[in-house]
Parts: structure tokens; C-alpha cells; sequence
């Protein structure tokens, strides 16, 4: 066999996994070989003498780039988020993007006041766009890998886990909004929530400053259980409007309200829970210099924090409620 | 003809010839092909296929159990038969039935026109 065609199903079979090999070189082989009789027994070249090796190249070239070909072979999906799954992905990104950046911002904020002696503004800022990018990057890579890992694992053709709605019937356009965008937004609220409900539970080496406190907790351990056990009750309480949406999907004046209702309530819980405690993170978090100092400037920057996501999700939850208006 | 308009014609030639080559697949392997003798049986009857497009597609459909295939040794050279399974051939008749109403539809349609 001439040597380039060999080369060339070197090219095709090393992308394609070792137990297909084998069965395909000796089939492109095959096919090679035919191809280049056919172009002999055809052309006899310009001096009326056969050229082999111009008929191998001939065929080579129709038979094109051999990572196209072996990519042809795998079958494997050739995007990385595809359209089935992309406005759950999307979508999740939109609220993952602001909430995971406030929270790296404050913990951002946080080294940066606990572990520096003459804090600095330049510095600080410096901090903040160091933990806050790389918070982001990890959050996208992390988010997208999970989104690709669900995709690739479900069955060509079958309907993926994060599909936006099983199905789809003309009676939803009699609903109030689109049924399709509200289960979404559920399944993004839901995650979000998941999220919000570990925070007591996440130590504080996920946020790489576990040296500060020995690796415990991020949230205060003295923090008395009533605090802690209200805060999942009304993350439950969220969480459940949220179903509703889902099994309920469509426009509801009730449901709009009781959504803002509940996230003002939770805004509300969160701020008497950190002003009230000495202090809500954990002490070794923060340095206890008494008021008017970065303890303080915390205890603030976490209100501040906590009253930007609520308005924040305010402002979307009726953005989506005039947009679905818009619609009828 | 400008470019464009030939780009947007080819690409639109390329997805009704899709679907084609697996209908004239199934059809042609009911008696048993290797990959080569399959390209130039669908070339002779005017059904344009690539190599690269055609050995692909070949394995899909075997995977998805439309064919089968055995190596043969005692050839000059040793080749890969493709047969259609008896699946292949429910699918090969359910297909042709689709294309005849197809084929039928279109007919009216330009007759419609005229």
C-alpha cells in the first residue's frame, strides 16, 4: 500500500477509539485501494501513461481532511451546548453571573480587609477584580460542564433533562405568558435556591480562604439553630412558588405578588439575621475591632449585598411579568 | 448565476440528497455491497454520493441495526459487505412510501402552478 495512504489512515483512525480502529482502517484502506484502481483504469494521465501516484493524491483529496472524516465516523455532537438545552443554559448563566459575583466581591472584600493591615482602596479594588473574575470563570466553566456532561450523557434524540418543557400545546397561548419561559425561569430559581440553601453548610476552603478559619464554615457556628432553620424554611417556602410555577407554568397577578412578597421577606429575614448577630460570618472571618471598623464595614457590605440581589430580582421578576403582558 | 444564490442552492441540493442516501442505501445493499461498489451502484443510477459522506453513514445505519455487515477475504482484496436487515427493509418500504407521497405532492403542486 502506497505510504501517504497510510499516513492518511493514521490521521482518520488515531482520533477514533481503539476498538474501532481496526474494522475501519481495513475498510478505508479497502476503498482507498478501489478509489485508485478506478482512477487508473479511467486516466491515463496527459503523456498517456498511468500515474499512480497522482491518482493516490486524486483520491486522498476527494476523500478530504481526516479529522473531518474521522469526526464523520464518531458520530460525536460536534458544538458544545446544543439548541435543546441552550436557553436553560443560558438563562442560568444570566442570574448565576451577577449573584456568584456579588457573593465573590464580599468574600473578595472580606480576605482582603481580614488579612491586611492598613487596608487600601487601590488594593482592595485590585482584590475584588481578582476574586471576582476568577469566581466568574469558575462559575461559567463549571455551569457549562455540567450542562455538557447532561447533554452528552442523554440519548440521540431522546429529550434532555433540561429540555425547557416536556411538551408543548397550543392551549398554553390562552395561558397568561408563555408556559416554555416560566418553567425555565423556575428551573433556574430552583437551582439558584439549591444554591442559597448550602450556603450555611459551605466551608470556607470553597472560597480558598479556608487558612483564615481552620477550614470551618463560612457561616458563624454560633448562630442560634432558630436562625438557621427559618432561613431553609422560607428557602423552602421560595422554593416551593417556584414548583407551583413549574407545574402551573403561565402569567398570575397572585403568584407575582406573592413572589415579590416572599423575596422582600427573605430580604427583609436576611438583614434582622445579620444585624442582629455579632457577627454572621465566621468570627475568624472577620476581625473583631469593634464598630466602625472593617467588622462593621462588613456587617453593611453583606446588607448592601443582600438589598442589591432583591431589587435586582425585583426589577427581572416584573421585567418578565410586562414582557409576558405584552404578549396577550 | 451569482455565488450566493449558488451557495444557497447547493445547500439546499445537499439536505434533499440527505435523507436519499439512506433511502438508496437500504434499497441497494438488499443484496449484499461492499463500500465502493455501493458509491459507483448509486452513482450509475444518478444518486451522487461522496466516499467520506457514504462509509459514515454506512456504519451509522449498521450500528442502528438497518444493516449488517461481514468481511470477505476470499476477494483480490479483502472488503466490507453491507446487507440490509429485515428492519432495514421495513424502514427502506416506510421511507419509499414517504418519498412517493412526496414525490406525488410535488407533482400536484407544479401542476397547480401551471
Amino acid at each position: 500500500m502506497p505510504r501517504l495512504t497510510d499516513r492518511y489512515i493514521f490521521e482518520v483512525v488515531r482520533h477514533l477509539p481503539e476498538g474501532q480502529r481496526g474494522d475501519i482502517s481495513e475498510e478505508i484502506a479497502a476503498t482507498i485501494d478501489d478509489m485508485i484502481a478506478a482512477e487508473l483504469d479511467a486516466d491515463t494521465g496527459p503523456a498517456g501513461r498511468i500515474d499512480p501516484t497522482a491518482a493516490e493524491h486524486t483520491v486522498l483529496r476527494r476523500l478530504g481532511d481526516p479529522a473531518q472524516l474521522a469526526r464523520r465516523y464518531s458520530g460525536v455532537r460536534q458544538y458544545l451546548v446544543g439548541p435543546d438545552v441552550y436557553p436553560v443554559w443560558s438563562r442560568v448563566l444570566r442570574w448565576l453571573v451577577p449573584v456568584v459575583g456579588t457573593i465573590a466581591a464580599v468574600a473578595g472584600g472580606i480576605l482582603y480587609v481580614s488579612t491586611t493591615p492598613v487596608p487600601q482602596l487601590g488594593d482592595l479594588i485590585a482584590q475584588l477584580v481578582t476574586s471576582v473574575s476568577a469566581a466568574l470563570l469558575w462559575a461559567f466553566a463549571a455551569w457549562t460542564l455540567v450542562v455538557v456532561i447532561i447533554e452528552r450523557t442523554t440519548p440521540e434524540g431522546a429529550r434532555s433533562a433540561l429540555s425547557r418543557t416536556p411538551t408543548w400545546d397550543p392551549n398554553d397561548l390562552d395561558r397568561p405568558g408563555s408556559g416554555s419561559d416560566t418553567r425555565a425561569d423556575a428551573i433556574v430559581s430552583l437551582v439558584m435556591l439549591a444554591l442559597l440553601a448550602g450556603v450555611p453548610f459551605i466551608p470556607s476552603t470553597f472560597l480558598y480562604i479556608g487558612h483564615l478559619n481552620g477550614g470551618e464554615p463560612l457561616i458563624n457556628p454560633d448562630i442560634p439553630t432558630g436562625w438557621v432553620v427559618s432561613y431553609l424554611i422560607l428557602i423552602g417556602v421560595l422554593a416551593l412558588v417556584q414548583v407551583w410555577r413549574l407545574a402551573r407554568p403561565g402569567r398570575s397577578r397572585g403568584r407575582l405578588a406573592l413572589e415579590m412578597a416572599t423575596d422582600i421577606v427573605f430580604g427583609v429575614f436576611l438583614t434582622a439575621l445579620v444585624l442582629s448577630q455579632q457577627t454572621v460570618l465566621h468570627p475568624d472571618l472577620v476581625p473583631a475591632n469593634g464598630d466602625g471598623g472593617p467588622a462593621t464595614a462588613i456587617r453593611w457590605a453583606l446588607v448592601a449585598a443582600i438589598w442589591v440581589i432583591v431589587v435586582w430580582d425585583q426589577v427581572e421578576t416584573l421585567r418578565t411579568f410586562r414582557r409576558h403582558s405584552m404578549n396577550e | 448565476m451569482d455565488n450566493e444564490a449558488d451557495a444557497v442552492q447547493g445547500t439546499h441540493l445537499q439536505e434533499i440528497r440527505r435523507g436519499s442516501v439512506v433511502l438508496a442505501s437500504l434499497i441497494a445493499c438488499r443484496t449484499p455491497k461492499y463500500g465502493y461498489g455501493l458509491l459507483t451502484t448509486l452513482a450509475d443510477v444518478g444518486i451522487v454520493t461522496e466516499a467520506n459522506t457514504l462509509y459514515p453513514l454506512l456504519r451509522r445505519l449498521e450500528g442502528q441495526g438497518l444493516l449488517t455487515s461481514t468481511w470477505r477475504t476470499d476477494d483480490p482484496r479483502p472488503r466490507k459487505y453491507y446487507e440490509t436487515t429485515a428492519l432495514g427493509a421495513e424502514t427502506a418500504e416506510r421511507l419509499h412510501t414517504e418519498w412517493l407521497a412526496l414525490g406525488a405532492g410535488y407533482d400536484d403542486l407544479r401542476k397547480a402552478d401551471a
